[in-house]
């Protein structure tokens, strides 16, 4: 009797412990979209059949790469040229630019992330802006 | 109190007061970007006036600028260095003109010239990235009444420093670089202070030189909290670096923009002109 209650509470334990990382990882692997201000540079890009690859995916990419519960604003643009440390590379890029930090202060900092047409993530860094003049 | 204190209080004023004085306020700004296939340039130029604002709208303690912004690189690489040539009006009416020049979020050098006030006819700024002497100029040509437009004698005010070594060229276009796209060469309007009542800024035949033409790119708008200009790899220099609330344009054509308080606020990426061309002149001083 003493044995199989010890059972239970371990089989109980782990049951919960499994139920909270699913949780988890299921609230990580579904962002609440609704909660951040996305943007897009042109609204029609959601619907257009040009990328196999939509916005909202390639958002919830993002911020699964970004794991950062600062995030107050989204922008996302599609590309078809871009340029890393003077490599040029054509084809079809979602970039998203995450900001952490509220706009209209003296300086903020966003990531940049690029996404290509299988979803992979090409390039992830994070800026600071500040005023320039 | 021992010499050693006295040493570390000294210290930390006056670092205190170093970091104060480098931090770079935001600014109220609206702009107009060059809209195209990123190029080199060694000449940019635009002109304003202020004749139909009356100064007492502009806050106490406050200003309304006219700005020409271009970011300087090697080829059509941003740099981080962003030269600069406005025209301050001030509540009493008068206009300076201030050229500057920034690395990143740090102004590197500045002159002040007064050099009119709110009912001169035009303003035009003018940048030369002079190769032949490694050096950047600034010029104001000044046009105060319809005499000196018609007879083409502007007062001439000019600035000169050492280009950095980084830059040797200007860029014009919006170029994309690590997937940030940059606003290289931008006219527009800018505040110290928001400004709350009707204030109109004239931005007229913005311009680069392609050879020996002068010429305009189709223009698109750019909020000051977006306005990206400059970069170093991990700092992206911004024009303003607020949002001009409740300004937008109110007329345009090609090179021209008429920026106004309305109490709306235009969105970025909004058509300002939508040609190419070769600026028309109406004078023609400035562009010799």
């Amino acid at each position: 009797m003493y044995k199989n209650k010890k059972l239970v509470l371990l089989v109980l334990f782990l049951t919960i412990v499994i139920i909270l990382i699913s949780v988890y990882f299921f609230q990580r692997d579904t962002p609440d979209l609704t909660s951040y201000n996305i943007t897009f540079s042109n609204p029609d890009d959601l619907d257009t059949d040009k990328y196999t690859l939509n916005a909202y995916d390639a958002i919830r990419i993002a911020i699964k790469q970004v794991k950062d519960d600062q995030i107050v604003f989204i922008e996302v643009f599609p590309i078809e040229e871009i340029t890393f440390k003077n490599n040029t590379l054509r084809g079809e890029f979602w970039v998203v630019h995450i900001y952490h930090d509220p706009l209209e202060l003296p300086h903020g900092s966003f990531t940049v992330i690029t996404i290509d047409q299988k979803g992979t993530v090409i390039d992830i860094h994070r800026v600071e802006w500040v005023i320039g003049g | 109190m021992s010499n050693r204190k006295h040493f570390y209080i000294t210290f930390l004023i006056i670092t205190l007061f170093c970091s104060v004085s480098l931090v770079s306020a935001s600014q109220y700004y609206m702009g107009a970007y060059f809209d195209g296939t990123a190029k080199t340039t060694t000449k940019v130029i635009f002109a304003c006036d202020y004749q139909d604002t009356d100064p007492n709208n502009i806050p106490t303690g406050g200003n309304l600028i006219g700005v020409l912004s271009v970011n300087g690189g090697y080829g059509t690489t941003p740099g981080e260095y962003n030269y600069q040539n406005p025209f301050f009006l001030y509540e009493d009416g008068t206009v300076k003109f201030i050229p500057q020049y920034w690395k990143i979020d740090k102004m590197q050098n500045s002159k002040t010239y007064t050099v009119g006030d709110n009912d001169y006819i035009f303003f035009y700024g003018r940048i030369n990235f002079k190769t032949s002497t490694n050096e950047i100029e600034y010029k104001a040509y000044v046009y105060p009444d319809e005499w000196s437009v018609e007879h083409d004698t502007p007062v001439i005010k000019s600035w000169t420093h050492t280009a950095p070594a980084a830059d040797d060229n200007f860029i014009v276009g919006d170029p994309t670089y690590d997937s940030i796209h940059f606003y290289s060469c931008q006219v527009g309007v800018e505040a110290r202070y928001l400004i709350t009542q009707t204030v109109k800024v004239r931005c007229s035949q913005f311009g680069y030189a392609d050879g020996s033409y002068w010429k305009y790119m189709p223009a698109l708008s750019r909020q000051g909290s977006t306005a990206y200009i400059s970069y170093n790899g991990t700092h992206v220099g911004i024009v303003g670096g607020s949002t001009f609330t409740g300004m937008n344009k109110e007329s345009t054509y090609d090179d021209v923009v008429t920026w106004k308080r309305t109490g709306t606020t235009l969105d970025n990426d909004v058509s300002i002109w939508s040609n190419s061309g070769d600026i028309i002149k109406n004078v023609y001083v400035p562009f010799n």
